[in-house]
């Protein structure tokens, strides 16, 4: 019986039924909401919203209930009403979408970003995943924590979504738990140089100037957006200057390593270089794997070991992406109320996902011919000039190294050249690149271009 | 059948039977009201399926019986026609005549079959308090709770007892309300959360009454009973977030001030102030006084200064004047303490003589 009142969505048939029988506005008022709960042993339990409705079914509607569910059964033996918390099926889809906004945020601000010295809460460095790629990084954070100015400045650098800014930030909210009076403020230099710019027009500057040399730790995000402002960059040389003879912490973080960070005036670059520079580089993949674990953890998220490991594969160097495509994963599950299965998931991160590399080997050719400011041709051609030998080199590992295509094919189109000359030259790139800064430069502004 | 009873009792209880009714119902019995003549006492009773309302008084009838009419109709009638002490009911097929004085109303009934039954609270833990009890404490906290339907728990007041209080609580997530009433000894229960439209209609159900209120709860439905009044509402399933940590502990900034002095401040910074309702309060120990100030484009400024007494830093927040000033009426005593601890941090606001009454309220940022 059990399995003919449950299957079949036996309780449509008998609301189906009922509804024949009243008026519209009736069945309305008393049957929207309903549902069949549980059959336990010949009893049948009904779920009801409210107490209003459950008097009213028992003391009018008992008994053609139970008539019209003793026709799908003969074994009912009677019904029982319990009220159950939201029961329309609108409503559950409802929920979940409504739990993810709210549910993160505590009433009346007090988890929210501290206006005092503007550090968010949430980064920690117990939610912060350590790994190969940036073990360096925790390490000198981990010395600034524990004697503070043992680098100065602390200087990150790294690509959008490495996760600078939590690592700056936990190093903020680690000081502030272990010694509440230190005086801490972190900003955007974005932020600062507005700050300074609305400082000067109000004729405000002295107090300005006032408000950062008060700090015992300054932290300054994103230092690559000073580029071109020159006034706030003195600005900061000055509080710079100040600070760091006051032995006050100073961190900083930038996408780029100070050097290479177009306009920025010479005597600040020397001062960022004179602390300790450390760079975060592209996690790998055991590392991106830890960290899909970490924010699943974190957002109370259990994901199945498949599918942790083709989002480690399929999203490379992005952490911000990743928590991206987590957070849609999540909305997505809670959605359909079950998990997602991978090929769903790859359904779901088309567009995040890496692109297969399709260029073509003529395609590379002519942007490195481009970014060398050469002819297209001369690449192929025999000349053994030394400024055109070191362009092809550098054409050969790119296509070798990240297209993956033989070294033989490669000396073909590349003028006829045997698969030796091709090898030779891969390696002779692959040793220069340890020796000589200048030339990685070279390959990651080719390698954006392509 | 005739019934006959003092016009007062049933025009008051017909007035409030009516705000329960839902006006506009699917179901048109649930538009009306219900009367029930029983031994020698007549029953008023309504509901919107939300909440549930059962009236008893005293009346001389003739007989048993029971019928339903439009409640608009008859609240119309009884309020509109002559003075009289007495009102007399008569039921004629399907016809209801009412008398009263020179003045005389046939209304139609509706059917009383499909009027819905008053649920009475099963199971669940049942006490005693005063109805001004109860109702000081839920009046002084209610009007607090959020006007959104999104989070059921916030648009909703909350009480629990503790150590023999009665603790109200009401949030909208920007300002919170807490207020205490010491009882005498009274039952442990589980924490309550009343749906805030509902508390409403109690309160004006409840409002004027004197005398012991036994309230009777379970994990989804209330119910409180007085001397010839029942009123039954859903409770919400949830959890009220936890709010006592959100209350600070210590203070930067305290300011001890009459009431009468700092509503009055606030009521002219109400005229002056920008659409977001913003007035800057500023707590100054350093001047010994406290400055309200609001300005808006179109209207100007406005400055006023409170003196009273002092200690900390001085402070300067921008908070929503109308917050502030719904909670004017709540306080009770003649002089209050306001506290602030920075910016960003919620201003606390608390009668100078006893710790009854708390109000929270967050800043502005500007």
């Amino acid at each position: 019986m059990q399995d003919l009142i449950e299957k079949d969505d036996a309780w449509g048939k008998v609301l189906g039924n009922i509804e024949l029988e009243l008026s519209k506005a009736n069945f309305t008022t008393w049957f929207k909401g309903t549902s069949l709960v549980k059959v336990d042993d010949g009893m049948v339990f009904v779920g009801v919203p409210n107490a209003f409705v459950k008097d009213w079914l028992i003391n009018k509607y008992h008994k053609i209930i139970l008539k019209y569910l003793r026709d799908l059964s003969h074994e009912v033996r009677g019904i029982e009403y319990t009220i159950i918390k939201d029961t329309s099926p609108q409503k559950t889809v409802e929920k979940p979408v409504v739990k993810n906004v709210f549910s993160t945020e505590l009433p009346l601000a007090d988890l929210y970003i501290n206006k005092d010295d503007n550090l968010n809460p949430r980064y920690t460095f117990e939610n912060f995943v350590i790994g190969p790629f940036n073990e360096l990084a925790y390490a000198a954070s981990q010395a600034v924590i524990k004697k503070m100015a043992s680098y100065n400045p602390l200087f990150f650098y790294g690509s959008t979504g490495r996760g600078k800014t939590h690592l700056i930030q936990a190093i903020g909210n680690h000081l502030k738990k272990d010694n509440p009076s230190i005086k801490i403020f972190y900003i955007s230099s974005d932020r600062f140089s507005h700050e300074y710019t609305s400082a000067v027009q109000e004729g405000k500057i002295n107090i300005f100037k006032e408000k950062y040399r008060k700090y015992d730790v300054f932290i300054m995000d994103d230092i690559q957006f000073l580029s071109k402002k020159e006034k706030t960059q003195e600005e900061l040389f000055h509080l710079f200057n100040y600070l760091h003879e006051n032995n006050k912490q100073i961190i900083f973080s930038s996408d780029q390593h100070p050097n290479y960070i177009p306009d920025l005036e010479e005597r600040l670059k020397s001062r960022f270089v004179s602390g300790m520079i450390i760079d975060i580089p592209a996690p790998d993949f055991e590392s991106r794997a830890a960290i899909i674990k970490n924010k699943a953890k974190f957002r109370n998220f259990s994901l199945p070991e498949a599918t942790i490991e083709f989002l480690a594969g399929a999203v490379e160097g992005n952490i911000r992406e990743l928590e991206g495509i987590l957070n849609t994963l999540i909305c997505q599950t809670e959605l359909k109320g079950r998990e997602l299965d991978v090929s769903e998931v790859k359904n779901l991160i088309k567009d995040s996902a890496k692109p297969q590399k399709t260029v073509s080997v003529k395609d590379v050719i002519k942007v490195i011919s481009k970014y060398y400011d050469l002819e297209e041709n001369i690449l192929i051609d025999k000349t053994r000039k030394k400024d055109v030998v070191k362009p092809r080199q550098v054409a050969m590992y790119i296509l070798r190294e990240d297209y993956n295509i033989s070294f033989p094919s490669i000396g073909q189109k590349l003028g006829g050249r045997d698969h030796t000359t091709v090898i030779h030259s891969c390696e002779k790139i692959k040793e220069e690149i340890k020796n000589n800064p200048g030339l990685t430069r070279e390959l990651t502004e080719i390698r954006s271009m392509l | 059948m005739k019934i006959e009873t003092i016009k007062e009792k049933l025009s008051d209880a017909v007035s409030k039977a009516e705000r329960v009714t839902s006006k506009n119902a699917s179901l048109k019995t649930l538009s009306c009201i219900l009367l029930e003549a029983k031994g020698q006492e007549l029953f008023v009773r309504a509901t919107n399926l939300d909440v549930g309302v059962e009236f008893r008084f005293s009346s001389k009838n003739s007989e048993e019986g029971i019928f339903s009419l439009t409640a608009s109709s008859l609240r119309s009638f009884l309020s509109n026609s002559k003075q009289a002490k007495e009102v007399v009911l008569e039921k004629k097929e399907n016809l209801l005549e009412i008398k009263s004085g020179s003045s005389v109303g046939e209304l139609v009934l509706e059917s009383s079959e499909d009027f819905p039954t008053i649920p009475r609270v099963e199971g669940g833990v049942s006490f005693q308090i005063l109805t001004e009890e109860f109702l000081s404490g839920i009046k002084a906290v209610f009007w607090a709770a959020s006007l959104s339907q999104i989070k059921p728990e916030l648009s909703s007041v909350y009480f629990y007892e503790d150590n023999d209080d009665l603790v109200f609580v009401a949030t909208d997530s920007f300002r919170l309300a807490e207020k205490r009433v010491k009882t005498k000894k009274i039952k442990k229960f589980s924490p309550i959360l009343i749906p805030f439209r509902n508390v409403s209609e109690i309160i004006r159900i409840l409002d004027g009454g004197r005398g012991e209120l036994t309230i009777s709860a379970n994990k989804n439905q209330i119910s409180i009973e007085t001397e010839g009044v029942y009123i039954t509402s859903r409770l919400i399933d949830g959890n009220f977030p936890d709010y006592k940590q959100i209350i600070p502990k210590e203070f930067q900034t305290k300011a001890t001030v009459l009431k009468e002095e700092f509503a009055g401040a606030l009521k002219l910074a109400s005229s002056f102030s920008d659409k977001f309702n913003q007035s800057s309060i500023s707590l100054l120990p350093s001047k010994k006084k406290l400055v309200v100030k609001s300005e808006s484009k179109g209207s100007g400024e406005v400055v006023e200064e409170v003196l009273g007494s002092f200690e900390g830093e001085d402070s300067s927040m921008f908070f929503n004047h109308k917050y502030i000033l719904e909670a004017i009426p709540s306080l009770n005593s003649s002089s209050i303490t306001i506290s602030m601890n920075g910016s960003g941090r919620p201003m606390v606001i608390k009668e100078n003589s006893n710790s009854n009454f708390l109000y929270l309220v967050m800043p502005m940022n500007k």
